[in-house]
């Protein structure tokens, strides 16, 4: 299974026009400046954000091709997402987030609430199921929220600078887990960050994205 | 440098005499019913049963109406704050209309459309024998008319605050739009809703004009409290005293329970 994308999208002034492929297994780093286009393009391969041209498949199956008026909402997209604020819900507790996606699947309460504890307790902070996610630190929001998004066993997985405006520890916490949990993860992922670090630790290939297009690769 | 005065003191005296007037035009009659009202023997006052069944339906057509509203009216709110379409400012204003429109122009309104004789009502009695006038779903349905918007309006505002990134967030969990709506946007709307909601009851409970244009004044049908209250002004003064009293403190209830929501400056 691969994840290919060739992604043309307006937003204003704006325009993205990118292609690359990630293979399984491999987690490749979409850096360059801010405003570049790198949470649009997090956004296109998620489904937030149509494409105007392009096309986008995971794993042979079409998710997004104008020209052949296909377009798979994000719902049905099964691409597991961590947002760059965390983005949880506030009005759930830290289980509640994780098991969210669980319930949408359709499985049962009991069972998604089980699976949940379990990825809290992999993710070390087994001791906050019942925290609102309003209460949780920078770094334990985090982590829940990389928990919600394998939970639901995705297919790919986006990360959008996951460690952002956490402080030192945080971050090097956040890091290491995250470097553990991608290890185990079999499917396409995409990293968006500005830490060299972060690209030289976790990822496989590094694609600069400048103004929108694709700068140099590196390996 | 100078300093900057602050409270009254600020207030240019040629604006002081209207703003005491505003406050004294409002302040004194609400003040005069309650040094008027009948404090000695109020519950005399109330507990005859003509009282006592006006105050029951009251309770039931408001209560009534505001469910009514509810249920249409918050998915019309999400729709209005989250559906981009064509004719969208058109459907809005068509919706706050009753909060401008006289009261009794909406019981004509009602009338012609509802009426025995009207559009639609022609047809509910030709084929359900349902005769909307002078029944209490006619009263429910008056005071829906003119409620709705108060419900509609405050529960748009409350869908437009909720972050629409956690809508996003949820879609990629695989949440269908309607799982996204029942478990994201309408518990963080849940406030708002509330908040539209007592507003809504309220004028419900308050309403006159189009109830007794459209559903009539039949004691233990149609006849709500603010009916009872202008009836009993030409008999027993004391009794409407009492229920204006009783209708004046649900007002100030509403507005205190209200004050996180409306009036937090």
């Amino acid at each position: 299974m691969s994840l290919d994308a060739a992604l043309s999208v307006h937003l204003g002034r704006f325009a993205l026009d990118v292609a690359f492929r990630v293979d399984d297994g491999e987690v490749l780093a979409l850096v360059g400046p801010n405003g570049a286009g790198k949470t649009t393009a997090l956004g296109a391969l998620a489904g937030l954000v149509a494409l105007e041209r392009g096309r986008i498949a995971l794993g042979g199956v079409v998710l997004d091709d104008p020209d052949a008026g296909v377009f798979v909402p994000p719902e049905a997209r099964g691409i597991g997402f961590v947002f760059q604020d965390g983005r949880l819900f506030p009005h759930l507790s830290a289980l509640e987030n994780v098991a969210f996606g669980l319930r949408a699947q359709g499985l049962p309460r009991r069972a998604s609430r089980a699976r949940a504890r379990d990825w809290l307790e992999r993710m070390g902070i087994g001791a906050l199921v019942h925290a609102r996610a309003s209460t949780l630190s920078g770094g334990e929001a985090r982590k829940v929220a990389l928990a919600r998004a394998l939970a639901i066993s995705p297919r790919a997985l986006l990360l959008d600078e996951p460690f952002a405006s956490l402080d030192e520890d945080a971050q090097r916490d956040v890091r290491e887990t995250l470097r553990r949990h991608l290890a185990e993860f079999a499917g396409p992922c995409v990293l968006v960050t500005h830490d060299p670090e972060d690209t030289r630790m976790l990822a496989g290939r590094a694609l600069r994205l400048v103004d929108g297009r694709c700068g140099q690769e590196d390996s | 440098m100078t300093a900057r005065r602050s409270g009254l003191r600020a207030i240019p005296l040629p604006l002081l005499l209207p703003i005491v007037g505003a406050a004294t035009l409002i302040g004194v009659p609400l003040a005069a019913l309650v040094v008027r009202a009948p404090w000695g023997d109020f519950a005399s006052e109330l507990s005859s049963p003509a009282v006592l069944t006006a105050l029951r339906l009251s309770l039931v057509c408001s209560l009534s109406a505001t469910l009514v509203s509810a249920l249409l009216g918050v998915p019309l709110a999400w729709l209005l704050a989250r559906v981009e379409f064509r004719g969208r400012r058109l459907l809005r204003a068509l919706v706050m209309l009753p909060m401008i429109l006289p009261p009794v122009v909406g019981g004509v309104a009602l009338l012609l459309a509802f009426g025995r004789r009207g559009l639609v009502g022609l047809w509910l009695a030709r084929l359900f024998d349902l005769q909307l006038p002078f029944s209490v779903a006619g009263a429910v349905l008056a005071e829906t008319f003119v409620a709705l918007p108060f419900l509609v309006m405050a529960a748009e505002a409350g869908f437009r605050q909720v972050d629409r990134r956690l809508e996003d967030a949820a879609a990629t969990l695989g949440a269908t739009r309607l799982r996204v709506f029942a478990r994201i946007t309408l518990p963080l709307a849940a406030p708002a809703l509330a908040a539209g909601a007592a507003l809504c009851w309220a004028r419900a409970l308050g309403e006159f004009g189009a109830t007794i244009t459209f559903a009539g004044n039949l004691p233990g049908r149609t006849q709500t409290l603010p009916l009872a209250v202008y009836l009993a002004l030409e008999t027993h003064p004391e009794t409407a005293f009492a229920l204006s009293l009783i209708l004046l403190a649900v007002a100030i209830a509403v507005l205190v329970a209200l004050r996180e929501q409306w009036l937090a400056q």
